[in-house]
């Protein structure tokens, strides 16, 4: 593993990028399960309050149905960060592997592979996300495939790389010379020769991931109402934009934080691990 | 160099080929019928069936792509929508102008800031300056673009009635959308340009030039900027085409009539054709792009050749 560039301690950008980052993991998670969050408590007396008028009571506002802006702020987190983490964990593994392999067999699936590779990085992420999503039912499953399907490239690209690179390596040839399977060997060590590289495309990629649900939601196929995913929450308060700015302010700042600390930390971890990309 | 960019145009027109039949297919397999769609209500088997036979729908989908092809490629002839009298042609012919406008005018303005921005920055790294532009980018590329125009959409078209948050038309109309696109991205390009030219300053060639005697700003522009360049070209055109994509969601906050807009209704309302040309579009777009910006190597670096 490459040796550290400089202590934790100085790394600014990862340190604030996490501080942004993990108070947000922290409410995704556990948040939900706080008394007094009620997403979908519908409250028409109370319909589109500003912020701070009740005191602590909806603090940042309700919506047009009196639903309380911060507790549908807090299991949008959740689903909006899930959507993230999940997506990028799967393609990440389907890359991986499918990089791995190609390196390590050659041949026609090697071909075969890089060749849907390529296809596949000539489209842009987001349109080709767009139109996918828009074409099958919209939801949270169809998204999940989408990206997924759509997202495993460049992680193939990168293992693959690798892969080739470290196949000639004296230490391989020595472990399937005392008998090592092609597993073992890619576990044990290719993997964690590319672990930094894996990881930080990751998080790159977790903030693209987000933003791309976001914007499905928001165009209407990707999460769909009343589930509060914050892009559709942004869409939901259009409507109001001169009545309630809130409601489309409020997640979009949450979102802006999200990814802005994800960047930080993403940049952060590549200069802590000494990556090139 | 003339065989070269011939064999680029072949594989492009086959890659054509095969986006037509992958969205060809997708979206006759995919859920979702446009019967459904046309006839108000719930459709009898009957109706669905007569609206099937009408479209053509009911031949088996290879039978269906031939007829594609055949009238794609003796009449030039996309087809027609199924939900306006327009042909798919004159349909895009329309629109495309409304959405290259909108990319290009956001492509200028992302490169008119971006680029001074990130020279500067580097020229002057490590002032107050670089730390503020260094910051300011951070929080730009986090922005979410339909985001950003719904906020300047409450500011400048609802709170100060200085532009028109809606439609298009004169060139205040041209505003709101441009910059809601190009914010995102100028963070970026701001981002690459600093980068690069601070990557490239301690080699040393330049070192040479300023023990030569040439003045700092030469030496900015004639060496280190055009060797940092390439990969900035490189990135710009993934800009770009990231940007044909984002403007669908701009043109559907800002009504305006250009080809994204286009696809979301069509796709919604199962217009086939019109997704397929739409697609086409798109796909046709991303490979011309690549194309230019492989040729533009040539123009910056002399070593690069093709043959």
């Amino acid at each position: 593993m490459p040796r550290a560039s400089r202590s934790l301690r100085r790394n600014k950008r990862l340190l604030i990028g996490a501080a942004i980052v993990l108070p947000f993991i922290f409410v995704a998670a556990f948040g939900p399960l706080l008394p007094g969050v009620e997403p979908y408590e519908l409250d028409m007396r109370n319909s589109k309050q500003a912020p701070f008028q009740r005191g602590l009571k909806s603090i940042l506002g309700t919506d047009a149905l009196g639903r309380d802006v911060l507790s549908r702020l807090i299991v949008g987190a959740r689903i909006s960060l899930m959507v993230g983490f999940i997506a990028t964990l799967g393609a990440a593994t389907i890359g991986v592997i499918l990089g791995m392999v190609a390196g390590l067999v050659g041949g026609r699936i090697e071909a075969a592979i890089m060749r849907a590779t390529d296809v596949i990085m000539c489209y842009p992420f987001v349109v080709t996300a767009i139109i996918a999503s828009a074409l099958l039912s919209p939801g949270l499953r169809t998204i999940l495939v989408v990206f997924i399907a759509f997202g495993w490239t460049g992680y193939c690209r990168v293992l693959h790389g690798v892969t080739l690179a470290l196949k000639e390596e004296a230490y391989v040839e020595a472990s399937r010379a005392i008998g090592g399977s092609t597993w073992w060997v890619l576990w044990k060590h290719i993997l964690p020769n590319a672990a930094s590289t894996i990881v930080v495309m990751a998080t790159l990629q977790i903030r693209i991931m987000i933003l791309a649900e976001a914007t499905l939601s928001f165009l209407g196929i990707g999460i769909q109402p009343p589930t509060p995913s914050w892009g559709v929450m942004i869409s939901n308060g259009r409507e109001y934009l001169t009545s309630a700015w809130w409601l489309s302010t409020m997640p979009g700042i949450a979102l802006m934080l999200v990814v802005l600390g994800a960047n930080l930390f993403g940049d952060g971890l590549n200069d802590h691990l000494e990556v090139r990309l | 160099m003339i065989p070269y960019i011939a064999r680029r145009l072949l594989f492009v027109t086959c890659g054509l080929l095969i986006v037509s039949f992958v969205i060809f297919v997708g979206i006759r397999v995919a859920p979702g019928d446009p019967a459904d769609v046309m006839i108000l209500g719930v459709p009898t088997a009957e109706e669905k069936a007569a609206i099937h036979k009408r479209l053509g729908l009911d031949k088996p989908i290879l039978t269906q792509y031939g007829v594609f092809l055949r009238d794609l490629f003796l009449h030039g002839d996309l087809g027609e929508s199924y939900f306006s009298p327009d042909r798919i042609s004159s349909l895009l012919l329309k629109r495309i102008p409304v959405s290259l406008q909108l990319v290009s005018i956001s492509f200028f303005f992302t490169l008119l800031i971006g680029i001074p921005a990130g020279f500067a920055s580097a020229v002057f790294r490590n002032t107050p300056f670089d730390y503020a532009v260094v910051s300011t980018v951070y929080v730009l590329q986090a922005l979410p673009n339909f985001w950003v125009a719904l906020l300047l959409i409450m500011f400048f078209a609802v709170r100060m009635s200085v532009l028109p948050a809606f439609g298009r038309g004169g060139i205040e109309t041209f505003v709101l959308p441009s910059i809601s696109l190009a914010l995102p991205i100028v963070g970026r390009v701001t981002r690459f340009v600093r980068s690069g030219l601070l990557r490239v300053m301690p080699e040393l060639y330049i070192r040479t030039a300023y023990s030569k005697g040439l003045a700092p700003g030469t030496i900015y522009f004639k060496h280190a900027f055009r060797n940092a360049l390439i990969p900035l070209v490189t990135d710009l055109s993934m800009q770009f085409v990231w940007t044909i994509g984002n403007a669908i969601v701009i043109e559907v906050i800002f009504g305006w009539a250009g080809v994204g807009r286009l696809t979301m209704t069509a796709i919604g309302a199962r217009d086939y054709p019109t997704v397929q040309g739409c697609v086409l579009f798109f796909a046709a777009m991303f490979m011309l792009v690549n194309l230019v910006v492989d040729l533009a190597y040539v123009l910056i670096d002399p070593r690069i050749e093709y043959k």
